[in-house]
């Protein structure tokens, strides 16, 4: 585990580093302040803020920036050929591809505190129900883990970052539209299978509205696991292809 | 000139290998769209072969690395270390869903059942049949069946499966859905039945859930109305030109009678000349008796009936309008206004309410002006915002109540203090004309609908004082008169005691925020300017310093 946090530890340093993490981290930022600002001001005297709307707003933004945050974690050093000097390091694929993976999710956990400020303010000003937010919360942030994890296999898989993006974003999109899959597979048997798959059909039902399922976390968490699983293989092909 | 068409080896190769991955392609895409190895399938599977034939027979070193060397070995090994992991993930996971592990995280506990709840759920336990909740859902409405699925999944553990659910594609199987076409038009997705021994539904128990958008409490108040189904029976007289239960004209009364049935309350016909003649009594399981409208005097010996069944603690609903016949249901002077005006300090007035200021088209069409909700019937008329649950009663007679009578009672609706009871009967009849007259007509407000309550026999009634409100042709404009009509039978029956509960929470139950509009543009100003502006400063800063550094 000690190569792990060596790689981990470079990560952080690249991202925080490099004014690109900063260039996501507003835009993120910018995207989630016009939506409280916009939900605040319609919720005013008329409704309860909603507790998940932060997170719930953030499922479809990870679409887009999870393939940001990982398309250069591997195909960059595949395309500099740096990968080659690491995997003569004495370093285990596994552990290569655990740092980068969490370093990723370490920065998207930076950013998602950020958002806290939001659940301050409404403190502040209201009565939120913070045990909601906090389900809601976790199932982002497990969420996330599992759509940095689909990312990096993809930047494995390739050495081109803007190819790795390409590929991730749109696996992502399919795992995200798994949740309106009824109204395009007419079949509801196959659309409930395919729901089962998706992103959203562990989240938009269950963490968003206040309600932990086990099999929720275990879909994320084996998401997480087989999609770094599949990873470190195709790190391993590189050494006896 | 045409240029020729070279076919070279690499050519051969390249369309062996496109032919194989269009060939993989409809095979993983049809087996699944046609549900078994069909046209489709085989099809791809014969292009897949076909396709890998062509690659390998012109591509024999491609082959033979791939099938004898290092990657073979690797490659089986990742991919079966691969399926391997799959397969114990979804082995995990669906032992995981069986298992039905939540936390219900919100504040007010929406997604855990109340004791109400779980008092109706041992009940059910009780019951000699299992209960079946059945939902009818079209693909697109996945989601919705998603949301309601935590809900029902609840009732299923919690009662062991005793009461289980149950999904219908109402696209893909018509033929389950017809039986309830009626309710599927009129927006009811969700039904609990009891079930048969077979296993198939007892379809004659099917009770509607209603749509609150509290899922527990539809789902509660529906099994409890399923599990007092057949313990309440209103019975309709039918000998005094009362209206007509089964009658599914505009004046007839089929649909209040189909809503009684629907709630799971049995309805029979009862012929009081009939008992009379035959010296017989009101069936001691009768809930409740209505006198819809009836156009006749009652008799001597039909009082002495009804007199027995109060006696007996019995409930009477009695719709009375005004008739203009001479010999009306009724009449003040008549023997049976005395008894129920001795006996529960109740009068049916002749005369008919005008109201200038609570009223539709005409002042003889009143609206519920003011409802006492103190009571099981007025609290869910004339809603705040609901314009469409006040009632409306196209010329109506006035009910006077005794304040010193020895029974309770009560004024349920009455009209505006501007209303008056019109007594020159003859000129609203035959004229449509209708003046106030100090001298003669008595001053609003008056009530229109009242109940009484005998505490030592238990008896209750309820009189109102219009009929044509309870017709097929009038009980739904407004909707509130359907409602007076179903909660005064749930009133007298008991029936609403026993159906009706409180949800966990209603709504979020979170109060309002209010703040200021500086406050708002403050947060607005920190949350959409600040902080993210903070982050472009950042990497403007981290950017200027590494160009610095690359420039040295």
């Amino acid at each position: 585990m000690h190569a792990a946090w060596i790689v981990l530890q470079r990560e952080i340093n690249h991202y925080f580093a490099s004014p690109l993490a900063y260039l996501i981290a507003f835009a993120f930022l910018l995207l989630t302040g016009l939506i409280f600002n916009a939900d605040l001001t319609f919720a005013i005297t008329v409704r309860p803020v909603d507790p998940a709307l932060i997170p719930d707003f953030l499922s479809f933004i990870l679409v887009l920036i999870a393939p940001l945050l990982t398309m250069r974690l591997l195909s960059e050093e595949s395309r500099e050929g740096t990968l080659e000097l690491l995997l003569t390091a004495p370093i285990p694929d596994y552990a290569l591809v655990m740092g980068k993976f969490l370093s990723a999710w370490l920065y998207l956990s930076f950013l998602l505190a950020m958002t806290f400020v939001y659940q301050i303010i409404l403190l502040m000003i209201s009565f939120p129900d913070m045990s909601h937010t906090i389900s809601a919360y976790l199932g982002i942030w497990l969420y996330g883990g599992a759509a940095l994890a689909v990312g990096l296999m993809f930047s494995a898989m390739t050495s081109s970052q803007i190819l790795a993006a390409f590929l991730s974003t749109v696996a992502l999109l399919m795992l995200y539209l798994g949740d309106i899959a009824g109204q395009i597979v007419p079949n509801m048997q196959a659309a409930s299978v395919i729901r089962s798959l998706s992103l959203q059909g562990h989240f938009s039902t269950s963490f968003v509205v206040g309600l932990m399922r086990a099999e929720d976390v275990v879909y994320f968490a084996g998401l997480i696991v087989l999609a770094l699983h599949v990873t470190i293989k195709l790190v391993e092909y590189r050494r006896w292809r | 000139m045409t240029k020729p068409v070279i076919i070279t080896r690499s050519g051969l190769r390249r369309a062996g290998l496109v032919l194989g991955v269009i060939g993989l392609l409809l095979t993983v895409t049809g087996i699944p769209w046609q549900r078994e190895l069909g046209r489709l399938g085989i099809l791809g599977l014969i292009a897949m072969l076909a396709g890998i034939g062509l690659w390998a027979h012109f591509s024999p070193q491609g082959l033979r690395i791939r099938v004898g060397g290092r990657r073979l070995q690797h490659g089986t090994g990742a991919l079966l270390s691969t399926l391997v992991l799959s397969s114990l993930i979804v082995i995990i996971y669906l032992f995981v869903q069986q298992a039905v592990i939540t936390v219900d995280m919100t504040q007010g506990e929406r997604f855990t059942l109340s004791d109400q709840t779980m008092a109706i759920i041992r009940a059910a336990n009780r019951a000699d049949r299992p209960i079946q909740i059945t939902g009818f859902y079209r693909p697109d409405q996945l989601a919705q069946r998603e949301i309601d699925d935590a809900y029902f999944r609840l009732y299923e553990t919690a009662s062991g499966g005793r009461i289980h659910r149950r999904y219908i594609d109402t696209t893909m199987q018509p033929g389950l859905a017809s039986r309830y076409d009626n309710a599927l038009a009129a927006g009811v997705q969700v039904f609990v039945a009891f079930e048969n021994e077979d296993g198939t539904v007892d379809f004659p128990t099917t009770i509607p859930l209603s749509s609150s958008g509290t899922q527990e409490r539809d789902l509660t108040e529906a099994l409890a109305r399923l599990l007092v189904s057949g313990s309440f029976t209103v019975y309709f007289e039918r000998s005094l030109g009362t209206l007509d239960p089964l009658d599914s004209t505009p004046g007839g009364m089929s649909q209040l009678n189909n809503l009684l049935r629907s709630n799971g309350l049995i309805t029979e016909p009862l012929d009081l000349a009939e008992l009379a003649e035959s010296d017989g009594s009101i069936p001691a399981n009768a809930s409740v008796v209505i006198l819809a409208r009836p156009q006749e005097q009652i008799s001597p010996d039909e009082i002495a009936i009804v007199d027995d069944y109060l006696g007996r603690g019995g409930h009477l609903l009695i719709l009375a309008d005004m008739t203009f016949n001479e010999d009306h249901f009724l009449m003040e002077n008549s023997a049976f206004s005395d008894y129920l005006w001795n006996n529960y300090g109740l009068r049916v007035l002749d005369a008919v309410i005008a109201d200038p200021a609570a009223s539709s088209q005409s002042e003889l069409d009143v609206v519920s002006a003011v409802v006492y909700t103190n009571n099981a019937i007025g609290r869910n008329l004339n809603i705040s915002g609901s314009p469409n649950t006040s009632t409306l009663f196209r010329i109506a007679r006035p009910v006077a109540l005794n304040p010193d009578s020895a029974v309770h009672n009560g004024s349920i609706i009455t009209s505006s203090e501007q209303s008056w009871a019109e007594r020159d009967l003859d000129a609203v009849a035959q004229q449509n004309q209708f003046i106030y007259e100090p001298d003669t007509d008595s001053a609003g407000p008056l009530t229109s609908a009242a109940w009484a309550y005998d505490e030592r026999t238990g008896a209750r009634i309820v009189i109102i004082g219009d009929g044509d409100f309870a017709t097929n042709g009038h009980s739904q404009s407004p909707q509130g008169n359907a409602i007076l009509f179903l909660d005064s039978v749930g009133w007298l029956t008991g029936f609403t005691e026993a159906v009706q509960f409180e949800p966990q929470v209603l709504t979020s139950g979170l109060p309002i925020m209010f703040i200021d509009g500086a406050a708002l543009d403050a947060i607005a100003l920190v949350t959409t300017v600040l902080m993210p502006g903070l982050m472009l400063i950042v990497a403007a800063v981290i950017w200027i310093w590494r160009r610095q550094a690359l420039s040295r």
